[in-house]
């Protein structure tokens, strides 16, 4: 579980720190900095454990524009049972020569230390956290990501593990595509390879697919099942089968043919109940798009009830009265910045008397 | 599918507990509607009380086999004191009370819900000691998974809580759910 975030010199995001509990929404204003932190998030991933070169995925360009000072500064503290992981990383940025390099990488463990990378020197530490070799490395990669695992190092890979069960995504149906060329581990920031990571649960997890079709019974009037197709070679296209009016054998319809709505609620889904008992960590910015006013309290009420069981954390970004009223009084986390400043953090302001929190909101009351 | 479902609490551990019982006895979340006191905007036991004539005025006008579930908790006063405190409200509002053969369901733990969990987990509560809160309201699984393996052997551990004793007899009106 993702106990905290800090960030410093990225985009409005200055000095700035969130700690999170098992459930949590990220409420506040547009352009407040919410959308920011999950993009860190999922570039911290891509950089540890998805092999990216730190220009790739912190360029320059993202530092805090009033900002004087070139160095990027990104700590998160994941908790493992009673276990705690502090990992930092601090990227300088030359401006001039337009180049980047890792300043320094860190891992603790317990505030012991299991991984430390400084100015290209690495320093590994066995699990008893005894020194380990010494070494140069490449000032452009991560440390930490580039080592496998080995009988001395368990500690330091299943940080890579758990950092892995963090999916951060901001679904839009629209780019889903309707095949799949392979099983897809990892969804894609915008859920583009939904149907490959279909593909990846129904192979892995098929005793969760009982559950995550019988939900969607619920949520999809006349819905049936979900089946993958052989489309040409290694290549499947996802159909989704309906009863036709008046009972009969049940129709197919690609994936690419249900409405916005349906592709949504299939993914959102999928997402709670597709990975059995993973105990998967779920980042999702707006779910509430596309989705009937009818859908999303049910579909919230099965994702809190999904704490603990498939799901060990959600940390949601709405402006949807439905997901505020539901989540925001007990799990909101408010974000602010005044004109074009750096990022605050704090608790939501409570509602005003007679009116529910949306609608204080709504009405700018919250100040 | 429409709710048939309305539930109506002062809180979000009481709503997670009694949304959970309801799924543990074969209802959907599809088949709820929850409606949740905001918190950090005074007594929600008085935004159940408030709410209570409209929501009961709602459900008699749907009918359609349609169940108002209302999760308030005694605090210090009595189970009867706080449902009379519902019934004066509603007559207050100009709505008439629930009759005893309307589906209408109080539950109403004593002191609060902490108390059943308590109980739940297998200590002796009295129900005028304030007991500890869960972290996270999702913590109360095991208790709902308790509660509903002794409502499918038709008993409580001796000495339940009376308050929940209470509860599972308002629970008798509770349709099933293909009803």
């Amino acid at each position: 579980m993702l106990k905290r975030i800090y960030i410093d010199n990225f985009r409005c995001l200055v000095n700035f720190e969130l700690r999170f509990d098992a459930i949590n929404l990220l409420l506040g204003p547009n352009g407040s900095g919410k959308t920011s932190v999950f993009d860190v998030l999922r570039r911290l991933q891509e950089f540890i454990i998805g092999d990216a070169r730190v220009h790739d995925v912190f360029p320059t360009a993202d530092l805090t524009r009033w900002q004087l000072g070139k160095q990027q500064r990104f700590e998160l503290e994941i908790a493992v049972g009673d276990d705690s992981y502090a990992y930092s990383l601090v990227i300088d940025h030359d401006a001039d020569r337009r180049r980047m390099r890792v300043f320094e990488e860190k891992l603790d463990l317990n505030d012991r230390p299991l991984f430390a990378c400084k100015e290209g020197m690495a320093q590994l530490y066995r699990d008893n956290h005894s020194e380990g070799p010494q070494y140069p490395f490449d000032w452009t990669l991560s440390a930490v990501g580039s080592l496998h695992e080995r009988p001395d190092n368990q500690k330091l890979t299943r940080f890579k593990r758990e950092l892995a069960k963090l999916i951060v995504v901001r679904p839009i149906p629209a780019l889903m595509e309707r095949g799949s060329h392979g099983e897809q581990e990892r969804l894609t920031h915008r859920m583009e390879n939904f149907v490959s990571w279909y593909r990846h649960l129904a192979q892995e997890h098929m005793g969760a697919m009982v559950t995550l079709l019988g939900e969607l019974k619920s949520a999809l009037p006349g819905f049936d099942s979900l089946s993958l197709k052989e489309a040409g070679e290694d290549a499947r296209a996802l159909k989704a089968l309906f009863a036709p009016p008046g009972g009969g054998k049940p129709i197919a319809f690609d994936f690419s043919e249900l409405s916005d709505g349906q592709k949504m609620l299939v993914a959102l889904y999928s997402l709670i109940f597709g990975m059995g008992d993973e105990g998967i960590t779920l980042f999702i910015d707006e779910p509430d798009n596309f989705l009937a006013l009818r859908e999303i309290q049910p579909w919230l009420s099965n994702l809190a009830d999904a704490i603990g069981e498939s799901v060990e954390q959600v940390v949601l970004i709405s402006h949807h009265p439905e997901i505020i009223n539901y989540l925001g009084g007990a799990h909101g986390r408010w974000l602010e910045r005044d004109a074009q400043g750096p990022v605050r953090v704090g608790n939501v302001p409570g509602s005003v008397q007679g009116l529910s929190l949306a609608e204080t909101v709504a009405r700018g009351w919250e100040k | 599918m429409s709710a048939r479902v309305v539930l109506l609490c002062e809180d979000q551990q009481l709503a997670t507990f009694m949304r959970r019982f309801l799924k543990r006895r074969g209802w959907q979340a599809h088949d709820i509607r929850e409606k949740i006191a905001p918190p950090g905007q005074g007594s929600g036991e008085q935004w159940v009380r408030e709410r209570f004539p409209q929501e009961l005025a709602a459900v008699r006008a749907r009918g359609n086999n349609t169940v108002l579930t209302v999760g308030t908790d005694a605090d210090t006063r009595s189970v009867a004191a706080r449902i009379a405190t519902l019934n004066q409200e509603c007559q207050r509002q100009g709505v008439s009370p629930r009759t005893a053969s309307e589906p209408v369901i109080m539950v109403v733990p004593k002191r609060n819900i902490e108390t059943w969990f308590a109980y739940l987990r297998g200590e002796s509560p009295n129900e005028d000691d304030a007991y500890p809160r869960y972290p996270n309201e999702s913590d109360c699984r095991n208790d709902v998974r308790t509660l509903d393996e002794m409502c499918r052997s038709g008993k409580l551990r001796d000495p339940a809580p009376p308050s929940l004793q209470a509860a599972c007899s308002e629970y008798q009106k509770m349709p099933a759910r293909n009803g």
